[in-house]
């Protein structure tokens, strides 16, 4: 099962998100939106940050989740790398999550994230896994 | 299901999609409809003709393509009492924008430090995904910035008083607060004050290669050969910020006001509702961000071109906003109405003689400024009687993407773009070399066809042509 691919349009840079689990789905989207910005990078585990958010639904719950983790790259220079989950149900999730510090020297910004949009945006169960189709305006 | 009404017009009918309340019109000649049609700008136009209280027509300019909820390089008008206001309508990048900065040099007094003067340029402006500017401000001077815009440059040193004049709004949007901006939002935007950003934004250092019409070229002050430079850049994550934590706030609250919307992207709420207020505040506050910081970036080109040439003076032409809502008064159906405009990658074009115009260009109209994509043209308009008519008084605002970035960067390398570029005598520096080849010329649709299109339909009018000399990308 490939953790996430990359979906591309015109106008348009996406993700295609997997996991057996909806905690692996939102590690996997999350690595997966740090991927488009930085291209291949590590797995270190060096910075600890705890976050929470309430949402509408399980939808609007990764994408907060997903703004939140922008939002600690662009203020606090995280690199996503893992999480671990305290509570992820359909309208709450508690996490700390783990990463790297943006280093010039290791890490190379390739695609400016602006945010993270409701474009198509959908999570589907088949067959035991959950996917998520998330895009982001670039 | 599109119906070609006129030259250069298609018709969107009210069956095309359940729901519309109005029609709409997309503007566009026979090969650049293809490329419409091709992905889901139709689909957009109409689903932003289903919102509550939209007025006039949903429109599309010639360089349209599919975007978020709205469609990029669309205006859609809502009547002031009983309409809604989008964030999504307006955008991430809340007034992305441009500024043209004309000078007293001749591109045969230039040319010979060219490379120089970019490479200065480069230095000194900061490009791409950073997180530190050159510019410390405190929190109190953020919110200052954010109620009083481009003015709060202009106190701190960075222009001169009279440049005001010369910008959309005098670069202040009015009710734009610090109040309703979130921390969040402040805390992206507190370091990037005076950055460029990443992605399409530049600064171009280009010349005038040709006029198409002297009397208002000469109003714009605008000559033949003439150096000039352009600076494309927004509200950087301020602005991202603002619009995220609205669309959260529109779609938990839509409810409440009995409205559905087909995309969670068009997340919307009465304009006259709290939190339609407090989000106009908010996006006033980002334009107001904005427009300060495409002043404080004009401050360091004109101490680059000091340095560099040790002569010349620049003076601003124009700033225009291309991502905004804006409170206007239009004539629909006969009468006089106040409407907000969303113009989401579209162009403000009023003409002579109109309220919003500055003094200095009300015999003309403002300019309307266009940048062409890397390595192409950019072009200077000026709106006429007819877009007041057909388009809310808006017009095109760039070339459009036509590939995808992952398709951009197939069989290509930032060095032989870098090459090629150089061969045509244009100097490029850019942050990142994936980013770099992202926006090469070919991933865009070919400007001179779209801003043909606006001239020949009448909406805004040819002034100048300006090509590339050096060209500086986040």
């Amino acid at each position: 099962m490939e953790p996430f691919v990359v979906l591309e349009h015109p106008s348009d840079v996406g993700i295609e998100a997997q996991g057996a689990t909806v905690e692996e789905l939102f590690s996997n989207a999350a690595r997966g939106m740090f991927t488009i910005m930085l291209g291949a990078y590590g797995t270190e585990k060096c910075v600890s940050l705890t976050l929470e958010r309430n949402g509408r639904d399980r939808e609007n719950l990764l994408v907060l989740w997903l703004n939140e983790s922008l939002f600690l790259f662009e203020t606090k220079a995280f690199v996503f790398t893992d999480a671990s989950f305290d509570e992820l149900s359909e309208s709450h999730l508690r996490a700390t999550v783990f990463g790297e510090e943006f280093q010039n020297d290791k890490h190379e910004v390739q695609v400016e994230i602006k945010a993270v949009t409701y474009h198509h945006l959908k999570i589907e169960e088949k067959d035991k896994i959950l996917r998520a189709q998330i895009y982001f305006d670039v | 299901m599109l119906k070609q009404i006129g030259p250069y017009r298609y018709l969107v009918p009210k069956d095309f999609q359940k729901g519309m309340k109005i029609e709409g019109l997309i503007f566009a000649s026979d090969e650049l409809i293809g490329a419409i049609e091709h992905d889901e700008t139709i689909q957009q136009i109409a689903n932003v003709a289903t919102l509550p209280g939209m007025v006039g027509r949903s429109l599309a300019m010639p360089d349209a393509h599919q975007g978020y909820g709205f469609p990029i390089g669309g205006v859609a008008a809502a009547d002031i009492e009983h309409g809604v206001v989008s964030a999504g309508g307006v955008g991430f990048d809340i007034n992305c924008g441009v500024r043209l900065i004309s000078s007293n040099l001749s591109l045969e007094e230039v040319k010979p430090s060219l490379t120089t003067l970019i490479d200065a340029l480069f230095r000194s402006i900061p490009c791409g995904t950073g997180r530190g500017g050159r510019l410390t401000i405190t929190k109190n001077q953020l919110d200052e910035v954010l109620t009083i815009g481009a003015e709060w440059a202009i106190k701190n040193g960075y222009g001169m008083e009279e440049e005001l004049g010369h910008i959309e709004e005098r670069g202040h949007v009015a009710d734009g607060s610090a109040a309703f901006v979130s921390a969040y939002a402040k805390e992206r935007g507190l370091p990037q004050l005076g950055t460029l950003g990443s992605g399409n934004h530049f600064i171009e250092v280009q010349y005038v290669d040709e006029i198409f019409d002297s009397t208002v070229a000469e109003v714009f002050g605008l000559r033949l050969g003439q150096i000039c430079v352009m600076i494309h850049s927004g509200s950087r994550g301020l602005g991202h910020q603002v619009c995220t934590d609205f669309l959260e706030i529109m779609n938990d609250v839509m409810p409440k006001y009995s409205i559905e919307v087909v995309d969670r992207q068009l997340a919307c709420v009465p304009i006259q509702s709290k939190e339609g207020k407090e989000y106009l505040s908010a996006m006033a506050a980002a334009a107001n961000f904005a427009f300060a910081n495409r002043q404080i970036m004009t401050h360091w080109v004109r101490e680059v071109f000091a340095d560099v040439l040790g002569k010349g003076s620049l003076t601003l032409v124009y700033d225009v906003a291309h991502n905004i809502a804006k409170r206007e008064v239009h004539g629909i159906e006969g009468r006089k109405r106040e409407v907000l405009v969303h113009r989401k990658g579209a162009t403000r074009a009023f003409p002579a003689n109109t309220n919003g115009v500055p003094r200095d260009y009300l015999s003309v109209g403002h300019p309307v400024l266009v940048p062409g994509s890397m390595g192409t043209a950019s072009y200077v308009l000026v709106g006429t009687e007819q877009a007041m008519k057909e388009t809310f008084g808006s017009t095109c605002h760039g070339a459009g993407r036509a590939m995808s970035r992952h398709a951009a960067k197939k069989n290509e390398s930032a060095e032989k773009l870098v090459a090629e570029l150089h061969a045509k005598g244009i100097t490029v520096r850019g942050a990142s070399k994936s980013g770099l080849v992202e926006e090469k010329p070919e991933a865009y649709k070919n400007v001179d066809q779209i801003v043909e299109v606006m001239h020949q339909s009448g909406i805004a009018l040819k002034v100048a042509r300006l090509l590339p000399l050096g060209v500086i990308k986040g």
